[in-house]
This record gives structure tokens, C-alpha cells and sequence, in this order.
């Protein structure tokens, strides 16, 4: 119903007099148009759809217009390229493997960057033992360790691996530090009044109270990690998106370089969605406080 | 790409309390530390010289030494000043560029949802793999760096300014109008100063992201600067400056943050209450 015939419903009630309510005249097209304008589930799409086209047009034209197509291949070469590369699968194999040593180095990391960050959370003498080092080591970018890693590894999957456990453990350690803190004075008061020991009080309040934390550190943690895992396939590895990426500089082929791009969008995206969907959904039961990143 | 929660950023959990017993807990802490941070670079020296002696490991000493060398040669200084000259440029360029679209998406739904595909998808290509497309662009040079740095720091602080902006509270806005505030007074007094928490936590993790771009650039495609220094004393097995340069980093991001904390904590202070 378009809010014109909405709002001359409302009026003939609300005058009350004994003429019959005019019949309930018939939108116009035009009136149509605007009502679906102001419906946020046309809206969106819509708006979505006109941007992709302007932006992508812009740059199809541009590309031809000023002959970059070196340079600043349009869209058409670019998106032909993306399908040949998924077709000779060669996006899926570069995918395949810089998500399996994200995944091996994350696992760990995370592993290790709770355990340290509960430890942490719930032990003052450990804070004021270990926080030093924690925050020496997150200010150390992951590759600057690329080099003493490759002296002591040398070019191998070990030392990729070990820059991505790096690059996951201070994010979660001080996540889930920041999560036992953050738990509730009231809860641990409630749970110890009702007799609940130290050990019932950290598995049962403390721990699920910082899952919400951990999650977000993790989510922090996969975004730091596809970085490394590029560069570090920049620099020295023989297969890989950041290796795909580098062929494409190297043989000056923008398309493939922009195809890796593309790839490394999506796939970075996914993941990301992943963990907001965890965090919404382990998130619920204990409120995390604001997240500013949750868009 | 990345994010903390407000609450996270202010890391130091030590001292919280009041009166007389907080100010000796802290100070037991601020002791527990100088021992523990003392007995590491003791243990440190005694492993690299007694229990796994190599070239590859360099003692705490023998990195102190390399730290001084270094910097009386004079190149720590040459590379500490470039990188930090790049930071400082990429991230003021980075921040204004999301402050203003962050404000400006945050405010008008239209443009929101015009630009949302882009900011959804950039947002998510990690910023050293720009590092291929910028020297094909514009070659192996400061352009290529800067702008690797500018992206790693403008999305962040345009997705939590725009956060920020969207997240005000309703009956704030609504106040003001009641009280004959014109749109730009609504922008200017309430919408700005309840965003800027939110924008200082943007920048505070753009700063980490562009440290951690900044090395990765440097290695990739570099002359001078800490990361360039690192990578290339790979190749002579100067291991001891490497442990120096990871040592001046760890301590110049430390400080880089440190100043974001203080900032944080006192624009917190003031506009907590509408969190």
C-alpha cells in the first residue's frame, strides 16, 4: 500500500461523519514507484545494483578512453582472466594452500594466545610477570620476524607457519585477557554465594564470559594473518595467492594481479563473516560490551 | 580488517582500586616487572652464550653492541626517520581521508549504501598484497609505499568513524533539536564529539596496521627504513641487527600507541556516557 492511501484512510475514521468514506482512490504508477523507492529491501538492492554499474562502467570506459588497458585493465579483461584462472584452477590451488597455512598457524596461535590470555586474565602474578612481553611483542610487526625466522628455518612451510602463529597469538592473548576482566563483579558474587569454588567459578562464569572476547582477538587475529601469509608468499614461497599476486608483477600482467586481488577480497570476506556469525551468535548470551566493528 | 573493542585498547588492567592499597599494588607490579623484564635479558645472555651458542642467535650484549654500531654509523637514524616519516604520512593522509568519508557515509544513508560494496570488499584485501598493482603503478618507489601505508589505515577509520556516527544516541539528537539545534549545531555538538572516541580507536589500530604495512612494503620493495634494514642484513647474516631493529620497533610502536591510549582515555572520560 503506497502511505498516500495509508494516511486518506486514516482521515475519513477519524472525521466521523455520516458521508460514506470516499472510495479508497487507485495509486498511480508513479505512486507505486515511490513506495517501492522507500521500501529498504528494493531500496538497497537497487541502490547496490546502480553503484556496481556507475563504478564499473566508470572504469571500463576510462580504461578504454585513456588506453590503460596495460596498466589499469578494464573490468571485462579482468573478470575474463578471474574465470580462466578458476577454470585451469589455479585460483582454487593458490586458495587452497595460503588458507591451510592460515588455518595450521591460526590454530595454534589461538590455542596458545587463549590459554596465555586467560593465564593472564586470571593471575596477577602472571600479569606482572608476562604483560611486558606481551606488550613488547604486539608492537612487532610479524615480518619483521620474516628474516631471523628464514635464518633459522630457512625457506620452508615451518617458518610460514610459525609468522602466523606469531602474527594470531598477541590478538587473542589480549582479547581474552581484556574478556576475563570485563566478566561481571556480580556474577562471580552470585556464583561464590551459591558455593561455587575458584575452579566453578572460572569454568562456569569466567570462561564463557570471554568467549565472546576471544572470538573478536580470533576475528582481529585471521585479518593480521592473511597479510602475513601474502607477504610472506611474496617474498618466498613457490605457490600461494601472494606467490600468484607476484607472478603477476614479475610478467607485468595486471589482470592476474587483480584476479589475485579479487580473490584475496572474497576470501577475506568470508572468513570475516564467519566470525561475526560466531560472535552474534556465542555473543548473546553474555554481552560483550560495544563492539565498534560489528557492521 | 581489524578491530578491538573500546574497552580492549585501554590494556593495562594493573592498579585498578583506590586509595593507599592500589598505589602498593602498583608498585609491586611496576617491581614484578622490572624483575621479570631483567631475569628475560639475563636468561637471554646466558642461553646465547653458554647453552646454544651460534651466529643465528646473537647474545643480549652482542645486540646492545649492534643497536650502538648501528646508530653511530648513522643509518639507524637514516632508516628510523624514513619509516616513521612514512607512517606519520600514510596514516595523517589515511585518517583524514577516513574521518571525512567515514562522517560523510555515516551521515547520509544514500551515500552509505552507494559506497557499501567497495568499503565491504577493499576493506578485506589485505593491504600488502596493494604492494603488487601500486609498483606496476607507480613504480618501485615512495608513491608505491605511501600508498600501501594510506590504505592500511583509511578503512579502519572509516568503518568505526561511520560505526560511530550510526551508533548516537537517538534521544541525544533529539535533545538538541528540542532545543532548536540546526542540523550543522546537531553535527557539529553532538554528532562529531560522540564520534570521536570511536575515531580514535579507528586510528589507534590504523597505527598497528601501518606499522605492520610499513616493514612489509619495505622488504618487498624498499631501499632504506627499519624493514629494509632487517631483510637486507638477512643476506650478510647480521643477525645481531636484526634482534636491534625488531628491539627499536617494538619499542616505537609501543610509544605510537601509548600516545593513543592517553587520547583515548581522557575523550572517554568525557563522552562515556552515551556508550
Amino acid at each position: 500500500m503506497s502511505p498516500n492511501a495509508a494516511s486518506s484512510g486514516v482521515t475519513a475514521r477519524d472525521t466521523n461523519t455520516r458521508r460514506p468514506a470516499p472510495a479508497p482512490r487507485r495509486p498511480t504508477a508513479w505512486e507505486h514507484v515511490r513506495g517501492a523507492l522507500q521500501d529498504g529491501r528494493i531500496r538497497t538492492p537497487l541502490i547496490y545494483g546502480l553503484s556496481l554499474l556507475a563504478v564499473l562502467g566508470g572504469w571500463q570506459f576510462a580504461a578504454h578512453r585513456f588506453r590503460l588497458l596495460l596498466l589499469f585493465p578494464p573490468p571485462s579483461a579482468t573478470f575474463e582472466r578471474f574465470v580462466a584462472l578458476l577454470l585451469d584452477g589455479s585460483i582454487e590451488k593458490a586458495s587452497a594452500v595460503s588458507l591451510l597455512r592460515i588455518l595450521a598457524g591460526f590454530l595454534v596461535g589461538s590455542l596458545a594466545g587463549i590459554l596465555l590470555g586467560l593465564l593472564l586474565g586470571s593471575s596477577r602474578l602472571a600479569r606482572a610477570l608476562l604483560e611486558p612481553y606481551v606488550h613488547f611483542f604486539r608492537f612487532v610487526p610479524p615480518l619483521a620476524w620474516f628474516a631471523p625466522v628464514l635464518l633459522w628455518f630457512g625457506i620452508g612451510e615451518k617458518a610460514r607457519i610459525l609468522l602466523i602463529v606469531y602474527t594470531t597469538v598477541f590478538a587473542v592473548a589480549l582479547n581474552a585477557m581484556a574478556g576475563v576482566a570485563a566478566v561481571s563483579r556480580n556474577k562471580i558474587r552470585m556464583a561464590r554465594a551459591f558455593g561455587a569454588r575458584p575452579f566453578q567459578v572460572f569454568v562456569l562464569i569466567t570462561l564463557p564470559a570471554s568467549v565472546p572476547y576471544i572470538f573478536t582477538g580470533m576475528r582481529v587475529a585471521m585479518g593480521n594473518s592473511f597479510m602475513t601469509v601474502v607477504a610472506a608468499e611474496m617474498l618466498a614461497a613457490g605457490e600461494g595467492l601472494g606467490y600468484l599476486v607476484n607472478t603477476g608483477v614479475i610478467f607485468l600482467d595486471t589482470t592476474t594481479v587483480f584476479s589475485g586481488v579479487i580473490a584475496l577480497g572474497i576470501l577475506g570476506f568470508t572468513t570475516d563473516r564467519v566470525f561475526r556469525w560466531l560472535i552474534r551468535r556465542f555473543g548473546g548470551r553474555f554481552t560483550a560490551g560495544p563492539f565498534a566493528f560489528d557492521q | 580488517m581489524s578491530g578491538v573493542s573500546p574497552s580492549v585498547a585501554s590494556s593495562s588492567l594493573a592498579g585498578v582500586g583506590g586509595g593507599r592499597r592500589a598505589l602498593a599494588d602498583r608498585q609491586t607490579v611496576l617491581v614484578l616487572s622490572l624483575v621479570s623484564i631483567l631475569g628475560a635479558l639475563v636468561l637471554w645472555q646466558i642461553t646465547s652464550t653458554l647453552v646454544y651458542r651460534s651466529i643465528l642467535f646473537p647474545s643480549f650484549i652482542k645486540t646492545a653492541g649492534a643497536l650502538v654500531a648501528t646508530a653511530r654509523e648513522g643509518l639507524l637514524l637514516r632508516d628510523i626517520s624514513a619509516t616513521l616519516s612514512r607512517v606519520l604520512i600514510g596514516f595523517l593522509v589515511g585518517s583524514v581521508g577516513g574521518v571525512t568519508l567515514g562522517l560523510l557515509m555515516g551521515s547520509v544513508p544514500l551515500v552509505r549504501t552507494f559506497f557499501d560494496p567497495y568499503l565491504n570488499f577493499f576493506r578485506f584485501v589485505t593491504p600488502i598484497a596493494w604492494i603488487a598493482p601500486a609498483t606496476i603503478w607507480f613504480g618501485v618507489g615512495e608513491t608505491s609505499r605511501l600508498f600501501l601505508v594510506v590504505y592500511a589505515t583509511i578503512f579502519i577509520i572509516l568503518v568505526n568513524t561511520m560505526a560511530g556516527v550510526t551508533r548516537i544516541h537517538r534521544d541525544r539528537v533529539r535533545m538538541a533539536r528540542a532545543f532548536g539545534a540546526r542540523s550543522w549545531q546537531v553535527f557539529v555538538y553532538i554528532t562529531l564529539p560522540a564520534t570521536l572516541p570511536f575515531i580514535l580507536t579507528g586510528m589507534r589500530i590504523g597505527m598497528g596496521n601501518s606499522f605492520m604495512t610499513v616493514i612489509g612494503a619495505e622488504m618487498l620493495a624498499g631501499n632504506n627504513g627499519l624493514g629494509y634494514l632487517i631483510y637486507s642484513s638477512r643476506i650478510y647474516f647480521k643477525s645481531d641487527v636484526m634482534f636491534a631493529t625488531i628491539l627499536i620497533l617494538g619499542i616505537l610502536g609501543f610509544f605510537a600507541d601509548r600516545v593513543f591510549d592517553v587520547a583515548q582515555r581522557r575523550f572517554f572520560w568525557r563522552y562515556r556516557a552515551g556508550h
